[in-house]
Parts: structure tokens; sequence; C-alpha cells
């Protein structure tokens, strides 16, 4: 019996003794930079008789980031060992995993998150919420990574003063450590929304302007801090993380017979070139990536392990082997690159996907606990809105004329606000001010939220929908009773059959004739059976489905999407198909690519 | 080709000649799954979001010729010039910005497009010319065989299959078939109850096609279906 040796290595560095052996240093010279060759020569005086052969990419062309070339990581490289091989290798790499991913709470709009909370936070947080503040360290698991998912990333604010309705900048961003985001305080109040300036419009409509004691930040000069930008990403930020460089998994057994030979280096050669002469030397059918076949590998000393040198060339371009039926490529990772962003792109929509499902309960609960309606105000309403008598508030924002008050009812802050604002440039609105409105305004309820900064200085409200959320509802569309009697329709209808089975063919047959279907589709393999339902007197078409893998069909090499996915698989995911209609969008069989060679007795 | 020969057949109909993936270089790439009211995308689905999970045509051997050829495995291709959800990757792909993100690697050079051509290509006109063989033996033993043509995604909610149609028995003056492909994994409730509904397409005539339905639940689904 033959010796079993795993075809799959799975190794990484700190398991298999690979060497780090970036302490071979010594004393930089003085002035200009130097490339990484002549730091190798001069600096650490490298001897392949005394170290053993050293490779590196491009050794040439790079140089230290600073222009002092103080250490090895001046290059940000290091030095591996492989068996009597010595490989400089990147000191770092960059990594974008699964937890990589955006939070699908990003996708949500600051309303739903804001439902998101109230719905599922306990009286004491909620208390919290429309007090002091709620801090993200208050908070774990879900309602954690909602709240910090308002944040803008980064946090930045700015020292201003209140001019008119809006605060004016004054300072220089100022960015919030993100250990301090936990500490910032999130607080929802009730507010007041003034409706004033009430328009006549030519079609009989009428608009007004709205102020809202949440926006309103205070008199003139007064110094407050001011929220930098409205939200998202660093337009710069590249996603993924740089850590410290592991070997990447490989899909190829090391310590093959194949690889043990030795290998005749040449001083400059390239990746490319080095990878051809081993697939010659080794018969190992193996190619590296078309994208880094013209990087220079430079090498001090000329004989290693062939395995060591394919090693050591993936490590030095930070990627991996990759077995794709009988052939070998090097390649930046096992995953490919398009199947993995495919993969990851997927599973970020069916996140988005779930997670916007849930809205919808969040608003009935809200709703159904009246939470947005039990606001209370914030400690300084600047229109001072719990003195309002509660007769004087309309229902909705825009109410009828006869629910509007006079402004004289009301404190003096909102004439004061109203006076600020008319005092502003305003772009021009069609219409005329009703004459018969002036004086007088009306008064709803609003709500909003904003940040506290760790100082204990508050950021502006932002308001959110303060209309109570209407939420009706709606019928499941799994039980969409809607099915029509398709004999009434003007067009005809068929059905689609798919047998082999004589018996079972004409059964289908006879129920086809008992819904009165003139013509039937059948997928069959068998002659009787297609005889059979032609005997049946229906119209018979035969249907051919011609990449189709049928049960006890031999397909060697089954057609796949990029993820490497079966058709069959693709089926298994509720999201190929159209809801509520239930059918199907992507193709949901196994099937025969055009090369297969069990196409042909197909 | 014997079961297309059989008398009596009326026709010989060929569904899902054309998986996405297999379209030719210069042709829109198929969406098949956009949900459409009205002509309004209403729902991007999983297909018009992530394009690339429907798509097929990466076997191991198409992906083995091309890397013996093309020196790149297709899985690794992603295209140029659009924003990606993954960092490039170091020494393989062209560093974004001049400071490499804080890491120093030689840059490679950006994959030249026609690399992209060439792997569309080669699936498509693999599948091509297996289909035409195909279709060509199958002429000369039927007397008519209709071809369900590319679904492109404007074609409606539906997966709305159509092809050009002889105006023949019940169908009065229609020239398309929409074809309801019922997947019955999600068509019954807790209970064993169907329970899907469906659009009325009055526009058409339709097929239900009820291929993956249990033969034994057939003459329920056709009751749904058809209320009788």
């Amino acid at each position: 019996m033959p010796k079993l040796v795993p075809i799959v290595a799975l190794l990484l560095m700190s398991s298999m003794g690979v060497g780090n052996c970036a302490s071979v240093q010594a004393s930089p010279p003085e002035d200009e930079p130097i490339n990484l060759r002549t730091y190798v020569a001069k600096v650490l005086r490298w001897h392949p008789a005394a170290s053993g052969t050293l490779v590196g990419i491009d050794l040439d062309k790079t140089y230290p980031d600073d222009g002092a070339a103080k250490n090895l990581s001046a290059y940000e490289r290091k030095i591996v060992k492989l068996g009597n091989l010595s490989v400089l290798v990147p000191d770092r790499m960059v990594v974008f995993d699964d937890e990589d991913l955006p939070s699908p709470y990003d996708l949500l709009s600051d309303d739903e998150k804001i439902d998101f909370l109230l719905a599922t936070l306990g009286p004491a947080e909620l208390r919290k919420l429309n007090g002091d503040g709620l801090r993200a360290d208050d908070l774990r698991d879900e309602q954690h990574a909602a709240f910090l998912s308002m944040l803008p990333k980064p946090f930045k604010y700015q020292e201003g003063t209140v001019s008119g309705i809006q605060g004016t900048e004054t300072g220089e961003d100022i960015r919030l450590p993100d250990d301090k985001l936990g500490q910032i305080r999130l607080q929802l109040h009730r507010g007041v929304l003034v409706s004033f300036g009430m328009k006549l419009e030519q079609n009989n409509g009428r608009s007004s302007q709205l102020i809202s004691s949440l926006q309103y930040r205070g008199h003139d000069g007064d110094q407050i801090a001011i929220l930098a930008g409205e939200s998202g990403i660093e337009s710069s930020a590249l996603p993924g993380r740089i850590v410290k460089s592991v070997e990447r998994k490989s899909e190829i057994d090391w310590t093959q017979h194949a690889l043990a030979a030795e290998f005749q280096l040449r001083p400059k050669t390239t990746v490319g070139e080095t990878v051809a002469a081993i697939r010659t030397r080794t018969g190992l059918e193996i190619y590296a990536d078309r994208r880094i076949r013209s990087f220079e590998l430079d090498a001090i000393g000329t004989r290693c392990r062939v395995g060591d040198l394919l090693r050591g060339m993936t490590l030095a371009v930070g990627g991996a082997i990759r077995k794709v039926g009988p052939v070998y490529v090097l390649t930046p990772q096992l995953e490919g690159q398009k199947a993995k962003e495919t993969r990851l792109a997927t599973r970020k929509y069916l996140e988005n996907r779930q997670i916007h499902g849930r809205v919808s309960a969040w608003q009935a609960e809200v709703e159904r606990r009246g939470l947005l309606k039990q606001l209370a105000f914030g400690p300084v309403d600047s229109f001072d809105g719990p003195s309002i008598p509660k007769n004087l508030y309309a229902e909705s924002e825009n109410p009828e004329p006869e629910h509007w008050v006079a402004l004289t009812q009301l404190p003096g802050a909102i004439a004061s606000a109203i006076k600020d604002s008319e005092a502003e440039p305003q772009p021009p609105t069609p219409g005329v001010l009703d004459p018969a409105m002036k004086g007088k305004v009306s008064v709803t309820f609003c709500a909003g939220f904003r940040f506290v900064l760790p100082d204990g200085r508050p950021l502006g409200y932002k308001l959110i929908n303060q209309e109570p959320h209407t939420v009706e509802a709606k019928p499941d569309p799994a039980v969409d009773d809607s099915a029509k009697d398709f004999r009434q329709l003007k067009f005809s209808s068929v059905v689609a059959f798919r047998s082999d089975d004589p018996a079972t063919v004409q059964q289908l047959c006879e129920s086809a004739k008992k819904f009165h279907i003139p013509e039937i589709w059948l997928d069959s393999r068998s002659q009787e059976a297609v005889a059979t339902a032609v005997r049946s007197g229906l119209t018979v078409d035969l249907v051919i489905r011609p990449w189709r893998v049928l049960p006890g069909e031999s397909c060697a090499d089954p057609d796949r999407t990029v993820m490497g996915s079966v058709g069959s698989k693709l089926n298994e995911v509720p999201e190929t198909r159209i809801q509520p209609l239930n059918f199907r969008t992507v193709t949901y069989f196994d099937s025969f690519s055009p090369e297969d060679a069990g196409l042909s007795a197909h | 080709m014997k079961l297309a020969g059989v008398k009596g057949i009326h026709r010989t109909i060929v569904l899902d000649p054309n998986p996405a993936g297999y379209e030719a270089s210069g042709s829109p790439l198929l969406n098949p799954g956009t949900t459409f009211v009205d002509g309004a995308i209403v729902a991007p689905s999983l297909l018009d979001t992530v394009p690339a999970f429907g798509r097929f045509g990466y076997t191991i051997n198409q992906r083995v010729a091309f890397i013996r050829n093309r020196g790149i495995d297709p899985v690794d291709l992603l295209e140029p010039n659009v924003e990606h959800l993954l960092p490039p990757a170091p020494f393989f792909d062209p560093a974004p910005f001049e400071d490499n993100k804080g890491m120093r690697y030689p840059s490679s050079v950006a994959l030249d497009e026609r690399i992209f051509t060439q792997w569309r290509e080669g699936r498509y006109k693999a599948q091509t010319a297996t289909l035409a063989s195909f279709f060509y033996q199958l002429s000369v033993v039927s007397g008519g065989v209709f071809v369900q043509p590319p679904s492109a995604s404007f074609d409606g909610p539906i997966v709305a299959r159509s092809f050009p149609f002889t105006p023949k028995l019940d169908f009065r003056a229609e020239s398309l078939v929409r074809i309801l492909s019922i997947n019955p994994s999600i068509s019954e409730d807790a209970d064993g109850k169907i329970s899907f509904g469906f659009e009325n397409y009055a526009d058409n005539a339709r097929c239900f096609d009820l291929t993956d339905c249990p033969l034994p639940k057939i003459e329920r689904y056709l009751n749904h279906l058809f209320k009788s």
C-alpha cells in the first residue's frame, strides 16, 4: 500500500519552525539612503558561505521609509529562515476578513437606529436616554453596535459661537480619540416646533417656515461645540487592517519529494522565470500569478532546496499557493479575490436585508408603547416648551389656520427666535404673507437627539421624524391569498412537469385535463413517457434544458459560480427568489459546463 | 434527439440555454433578479447588488485552462477602476495611494482590460459552439424548436422568460410566454399548505413550471393555481 502523503499542508509560520531572524542587525552607515540590496551587503554583510543563500523581491528598488537605514524594519522587512535559505519578507500584511465588514447598522437611518434603541432599551436606559444621556459603554451587543454606528467616523467637532440659528465654527477640527467614543452620551429629548409666516400660494396652497427649540442653540455669541461634518467614513481610508505578517495557508505539501531537490539560483532573475524553472525542475505544474511575474527575484548565494525557494517566494510576496485541479498557482491568498469579494458582499447584502426587515417591528413597538409621545423636554428648552399650555399645541406640524395661536400667548423666546430667523437671508419662496395670520403661529411637539462630549458640552440636536409612526398591518406575503383563476383570463396557461415514469406522466396528464389545461410541457428523458403523454390527447411540447444535470447523470466538473457554488446550492438562498412571487431568479439546478466530458452522454 | 423525434410531439422547447455568466463580451450582463414595478426598480435584489453571486462559468477545467493560458486564476479577477470591498493585495494589486497605506512594496501594473474580455469571450465561445451543434442536431429531428432567449432584467419581475411563439391552440395572438418557475421549497407554510401568491400577468400566456414540485403534490399545486 502506498504511503499516504497529505496533499494540503496548512501550516503557519509559527508551527513549522520557520525562523524569524530579524535580529541579524549591525550599525547602519551614515548619510544617504541605501537600497535593500546595499543594506544586506554592506550592513548585514551577508555571506552565503556563512549564512546560507538569501533571496528577496526587488531589493534594488526598496528604500527605507524615512531615508535612514537603521534596521530592516525601516524597509518593512524581516528575515525568515527556511532550511538553508533566508528570505526577506514584508513584516506586515493587510487583512480584510468577515469581521471587517461594516456594521449592518451603518445602512440604517438615524431615525431607524433611534427606533431600535427605543424599542429594545430597558426602563432605566430609556430614562438615561431621555435625561442626561446614554453612553455606548452603557450598552452591549446590538445596542452597542447601533449606538456606535450613529457616530460619525472619525468623530470630529469644532469650537464655535452662536450666530443666529446656526453656529459658526471658529477653530480647527478636533478629533475625539477612538478610545473616548464610548464616553459620548446620546440624548433624546422633546422639543417645540413652531410654524410661522404663513403664506398663501396661487393654487390655494399654504406654506410656512419652521423653527425648532432643539435647533436653536442660544443667543448670538454664546460659545458652543459643533459637530464637524455629517457622517461617513474618511474618503481616503482603505478597508482592511495592517497586522504583523504571518504565513498564509497554502494548498501544497511542502515536504513532498518533488520539492526536496536542489535548485541552482541566478543572482538576478524574475519571479515568473523562477517559477517556470521550478515547474521544469520538479514536474509540478505550478504558475505564478501574472501580476507578480515581472518582479525581480534577487539572490545572494546560489543554492537552496527547491521547496524552500518556492515557499520563500510565496512569503516574500505575502501570497499563498492555491491548488486548482491539477495545477498550483502562486496567488494572493487561498480564497480568490473575486470569490472573497462576492462572498463578503453577499453576506453584507443579506445582513442589511435582515436588519431592514426588523425596522417595521421596532417602529410598531415604539408606536405601541407611545415612547416618542412620552418623551420629556431636555433640561433647558430654548422655547420653554414645558410652560406652554397643552391646549395650545397642534396635533401636526401643518395644522389648519384655525389651530394657529397668537404669538403673544407663547413664551417670549419664540418671538425672539422668529425675529432672529427672519433677520437671516432667506431664499425667495412663492406666495404672499397671509395678512389674517399675522402675529400667529402654530406649535407642536418634535423630538431630536444630540451627542454630548465626554467633557459635558452638548453638540447640536438633530431632529428625528416627530410624527407618530403609522404602522399599518401588512398582509404577510407568504400567505397572500391573491391566487387568481387563470381560466378566466384572456390568455392561456400551460404547465410544465418533469418525469421519466410513464405511469406518472399519465396521471399528470389526467390532472391537466381535470383543470382544463390544453397543453403540457414535458421534461422527460423517456421515450415511453413522452409517447404516453402524446396518447393522452393533450398538446405535448418536449422541454429540453441542455445544461441540466439530471439524477443519475455523471458530471465530473459541474458548472460553478466564482464562489464555487453549484446551482442547487444557490437555490438554498431565499434571497435569490422574488418575494412574494416565489419564483426563482438564478440557475437553480446543477448544470454541465460546455466543456464537460459528461455532456456528450447527456 | 430520439425524444424530439417522437411522433405526435407538437414542438420542442429549449429552456435555460443561457446561464448568467456566459454572455458575449460587450453585451449586457444578465441580472435576472431585479424587482420592477411600473418600470422602476423597487428593491435591488441580491443579484443586482452582487451580480457575481449568480454567474456561472467557473468550472475547474475552465479555470485551469485560463491559468495555463493567461497566467491568472479567474476567481482572482477583480475589475479595475471600480470601488471594491476588499483592500488591494500588496505586490499583486497596484498601490492605491502614494504611501501604499503605510505598506512598502513594489506595485504591480494594473491588469489589462483585455484579460477580462478574454475570460468572458472564452466562456461565451465554448457555450455557443456547444449550443450551435446541439441546435443543429435538434433542427434535423424536430419540426419546431423554440429557444428561450437570454433574459434581461427589464423583462419584468417574474423570471420573465419569453420567446417567439407560434400563435396556435389557445394562445390568442400573444407572442410571448412567461415562464413562472415555481420553487416548492418556499411555497408551503409550516402546515404544508401551499401558500404563495403571484402577480396576475394578464398580458401574456404563461407557463407554470412545476418541474421541481413533488409529483404527489402536483394536483394540489394545480388546484392552488387554477382553483378548481
